[in-house]
């Protein structure tokens, strides 16, 4: 799915589209598009930290002493200059390359789970850590409307026969928050994600990294979702197991949902290089 | 001696056989490894810089003010190091798996690797000199603010170092004088800036906020050279890059030129040459380097870059 299927009964749409690096002043920028292409990675980083440490809060781990709203609102200035900085040097890179990204369809899962990344913050996390931990039905709501939008995002990016193995980003993420808050399956989780992806390693180490019989894809393929509902299965027990502390199961859900969607965002990114 | 060891690492290591290819190539020619590996480097940089950026913040005394810094740096630290593990492993494996030799010849690269060292110098000299004083400035004093003119001045500064920074991408000119300047308004934008956080923060001691700065600037810096390997504006095999300037002495283009025309002694085999020369999109947009063209791959309007096969293999 992209983004020119989508709009491809718009008269003219594919025309202005096309027209966007003439537009000043992104034309003045063709020659020097390195640098933002740069400071892209630079705001990911710095948002990257404000996400994680206040999401790792919201599950109980990380920086525990802090109080929930005083977290949030010593990480909302960075998340917000990170995404200033994302966005802004994003808009730029995108206008310069917009008819390569109108017919990309990792772009298409990149701007899904921004828009879902961005509900599942403003609208989810960090009101929850506001309110000290409650939620409220507005809140789940949001959180509904950016969970669809985040399954939907994966479901392309599982389908698309390039940039699937993409999936891995996500879930690589989902294992190593686990490690970080998991108390009790930390070890659970790092052994089945060295058994599991470092098993996948050693299988192309042993038949050639270079090597196409479809069988190792296969093989890919069944391991990624063994991995994801091994995943599953391990954060599900372990905030069942914590249900009875502080931090409650549905901030802990939501948490982590906005991490991966976050890492949803940067892999889309990634790999609209790799599927050019 | 160097060159001939990445050279080794690029066409022996993992070669078993006559017939055999070394991890390097298989790396090169697998379908999704490599992306998947070097996808996972650059996404460790939101867990590793995004947190020990958050300390360094804390360091100069903006973020976390009411946290003392050992308790911060306690909870965040583990996870800034298994981040940096994973991204020196994935880097590793990403460096090796992308002909090594053109990373070794690259400016980019070797400019990524001075401020990986000096970020390294950076927290060795914080944890093992600065940090042995922290019961003094671990807590963050109550702040005043006996010069608010100074500061004012230094704001003034940074606005206008900034503005003509801006202004200057907008002005056509001499290559090298405009990225000179630039460079120089940025140093300046960059101590004006270090200024107002310093009058910003009296009780804290000036070398804990330098420590912090300048770890900062180098993990920021080891970032965009990262970003920029992909880019063969210096390439050694580039027209530009002429022999005796700056740039071909720096990328030790001599023996990377020596090794194309195969004075090195080493067999390079026709299919590697072929399949390197052709463009990652056929485009002739696309360069080989460690951050394959993402969103801010040349736009469509830049004049096509030659393919740029590894140093040392024409096209």
């Amino acid at each position: 799915m992209t983004f020119e299927e989508i709009f491809k009964n718009i008269p003219g749409s594919s025309e202005f589209v096309a027209s966007m690096p003439k537009i000043w002043p992104i034309s003045t920028l063709q020659d020097i598009y390195a640098p933002f292409g740069a400071l892209h990675l630079v705001g990911l980083a710095l948002m990257g930290g404000a996400v994680i440490l206040l999401n790792l809060r919201l599950m109980g781990a990380g920086l525990k002493e802090e109080p929930l709203p005083q977290m949030e609102r010593t990480t909302r200035p960075w998340f917000i200059a990170g995404l200033a900085i994302v966005l802004g040097t994003g808009i730029i890179i995108g206008m310069l390359n917009s008819e390569k990204l109108y017919n990309s369809v990792p772009f298409f899962i990149k701007m899904t789970s921004l828009l879902s990344a961005c509900i599942f913050s403003f609208g989810v996390t960090n009101a929850i850590a506001k309110n000290d931990g409650r939620t409220s039905t507005g809140v789940l709501v949001a959180a509904g409307i950016a969970f669809l939008l985040w399954l939907l995002a994966l479901g392309v990016l599982g389908s698309d026969e390039i940039s699937a193995p993409g999936l891995f980003h996500p879930l690589s993420a989902g294992y190593a928050i686990l490690i970080i808050f998991g108390v009790r399956t930390r070890w659970l989780a790092a052994g089945a994600f060295a058994l599991l992806f470092g098993g996948m390693f050693l299988m192309y180490w042993i038949v050639g990294f270079n090597t196409y019989e479809p069988v190792y894809d296969e093989i890919s393929r069944w391991l990624t979702v063994a991995g994801a509902a091994v995943f599953a299965a391990l954060f599900g027990w372990e905030i069942y197991q914590s249900r009875m502390e502080a931090s409650t199961p549905t901030a802990k859900l939501m948490a982590m949902f906005s991490v991966l969607t976050w890492v949803t965002v940067a892999a889309g990114g990634r790999w609209i290089g790799f599927a050019s | 001696m160097l060159h001939d060891f990445i050279n080794w690492i690029r066409e022996d290591l993992g070669r078993f056989g006559e017939d055999g290819q070394s991890w390097s190539h298989q790396l090169h020619e697998s379908l999704f490894m490599w992306n998947i590996i070097e996808g996972t480097h650059v996404l460790t940089i939101m867990f590793f810089a995004g947190t020990i950026w958050m300390i360094d913040l804390r360091m100069m005394g903006i973020a976390f003010k009411n946290m003392s810094l050992s308790k911060l740096s306690d909870r965040v630290l583990p996870i800034t190091i298994i981040s940096l593990m994973a991204m020196v492993v994935t880097g590793v494996i990403a460096f090796v798996g992308r002909d090594p030799l053109m990373y070794y010849h690259n400016i980019w690269f070797r400019l990524k690797m001075v401020f990986l060292v000096a970020a390294m110098i950076n927290i060795l000299w914080f944890h093992y000199r600065v940090q042995k004083s922290d019961i003094a400035w671990d807590v963050i004093p109550p702040m005043s603010d006996p010069l608010p003119v100074k500061k004012a001045l230094w704001l003034g500064a940074f606005i206008a170092a900034s503005f003509v920074l801006l202004v200057s991408f907008l002005i056509p000119g001499d290559p090298w004088v405009m990225s000179s300047l630039r460079i120089v308004l940025s140093i300046g934008a960059l101590v004006a800036l270090f200024m107002i956080i310093h009058k910003r923060t009296p009780g804290l001691p000036l070398v804990v906020k330098l420590s912090g700065a300048l770890s900062m600037l180098a993990w920021f810096l080891v970032i965009i050279f990262g970003r920029f390997i992909a880019y063969d504006w210096f390439y050694c095999e580039k027209e530009t890059t002429t022999p005796g300037s700056l740039m071909y002495v720096l990328q030790e283009c001599d023996s990377a030129l020596a090794f194309r025309e195969g004075d090195s002694g080493e067999v390079i085999e026709e299919e590697i040459i072929e399949e390197e020369a052709v463009p990652d999109d056929g485009t002739g947009e696309a360069v080989e380097g460690e951050e394959a063209p993402a969103e801010d791959a040349a736009p469509a309007e830049e004049p096509a870059a030659p393919a740029q096969p590894t140093p040392g293999e024409g096209n």
